[in-house]
């Protein structure tokens, strides 16, 4: 009888310690309004890519199938990068945020017609692009202006490189 | 009488007639019963074998040195202080602790199948917040993240030219 009563104690015990132990596994509580916040889709996509794949599975088996596999091939080109990659990534992914939208959709359409170019031409605007992006705004109106920026380009990719320079700075 | 093979109650029947607990009336319709059924005759006579080799055992005598042994254990729990008394009762032993260790092995699975694994995962996300997701944004995002990189990609390395061209 005795030991039985031990017994009993004991699992007692054990749940009693499990319980807390299960509560400190649980998420802490939202912490008010902050936590109704909606989440930035850059916060989305970090979850994404820290949540078990399990619980991606479970997100991504609400798609349709074509629109999951598309989803799918960019999350996990997102999740294969290297932690300086994402940060640069997510660097440049605020500052086109920053942007009004209908900004944002003239640079989706810049990005459009440059896909479009030849991938040799794609090239060198890239590297031109590139560039661009680190000068100051009196040094990228003269380069714009240059000779050599006239010589190298059609006036096409001109167009493009200028407009989609003076977005993203 | 009805067979008590069929009725399930042999067992009853065969010990109260060994035993001999039966009423005269009772035992005379069973030995009436015997008499037809060899199975009943069988299993009163296995029965019967039991009954007398208990009979025959005899228990060898408890020895005097039992007693006084038993007797000085017993006054010297008597001197024991009570807490000492108290806690005497109990006394470890494995079968006991079979059970305990069935059972906080079975909370601890409780407590691994309640807690999903964790994959590099800073903390446990709950399932509910895969619902606050948004699919849409997800998808507008990695779309401009993927416009975004192809156009900070590092250009290739240029092709090399042959040797000697």
């Amino acid at each position: 009888m005795n030991a039985s009563r031990f017994a009993a104690a004991l699992v007692l015990a054990a749940g009693s310690l499990s319980v807390p132990a299960m509560a400190q596994q649980e998420p802490p509580p939202p912490p008010g309004p902050a936590a109704q916040r909606e989440w930035s889709p850059i916060d989305q996509l970090e979850r994404l890519r820290l949540m078990p794949p399990w619980q991606r599975e479970r997100f991504l088996d609400r798609l349709p199938p074509q629109r999951r596999a598309k989803i799918e091939r960019h999350l996990q080109d997102y999740i294969n990068m290297t932690d300086e990659q994402r940060a640069r990534l997510r660097e440049q992914y605020e500052i086109f945020r920053q942007l009004p939208p209908e900004k944002q959709q003239v640079f989706r359409n810049l990005f459009g017609r440059f896909m479009n170019q030849p991938p040799q031409r794609q090239e060198l605007m890239r590297e031109e692009f590139q560039r661009l992006r680190q000068m100051s705004p009196a040094e990228r109106e003269k380069r714009l202006d240059s000779y050599e920026f006239h010589y190298r380009f059609q006036p096409n990719e001109r167009e493009i490189l200028g407009r989609l320079a003076m977005l993203l700075p | 009488m009805h067979c008590p093979t069929t009725t399930g109650n042999e067992a009853e029947v065969l010990v109260a007639y060994t035993s001999g607990t039966m009423t005269p009336a009772e035992q005379e319709a069973f030995e009436l019963h015997m008499a037809g059924c060899a199975g009943c005759r069988q299993l009163a006579a296995a029965q019967k074998t039991v009954w007398s080799a208990l009979d025959a055992w005899t228990l060898p005598p408890v020895s005097d040195e039992f007693d006084r042994s038993l007797h000085a254990r017993i006054a010297e729990e008597a001197r024991l202080p009570w807490w000492k008394r108290q806690w005497g009762g109990f006394s470890f032993s494995w079968k006991p602790a079979i059970p305990v260790a069935v059972a906080c092995a079975a909370l601890a699975g409780a407590f691994l199948l309640h807690v999903p694994a964790i994959d590099n995962a800073p903390a446990t996300l709950p399932a509910v917040q895969t619902q606050k997701i948004d699919a849409d944004q997800v998808e507008r995002a990695l779309d401009d993240m993927d416009m975004l990189n192809q156009l900070d990609a590092p250009a290739p390395a240029p092709a090399r030219t042959p040797e000697g061209s």
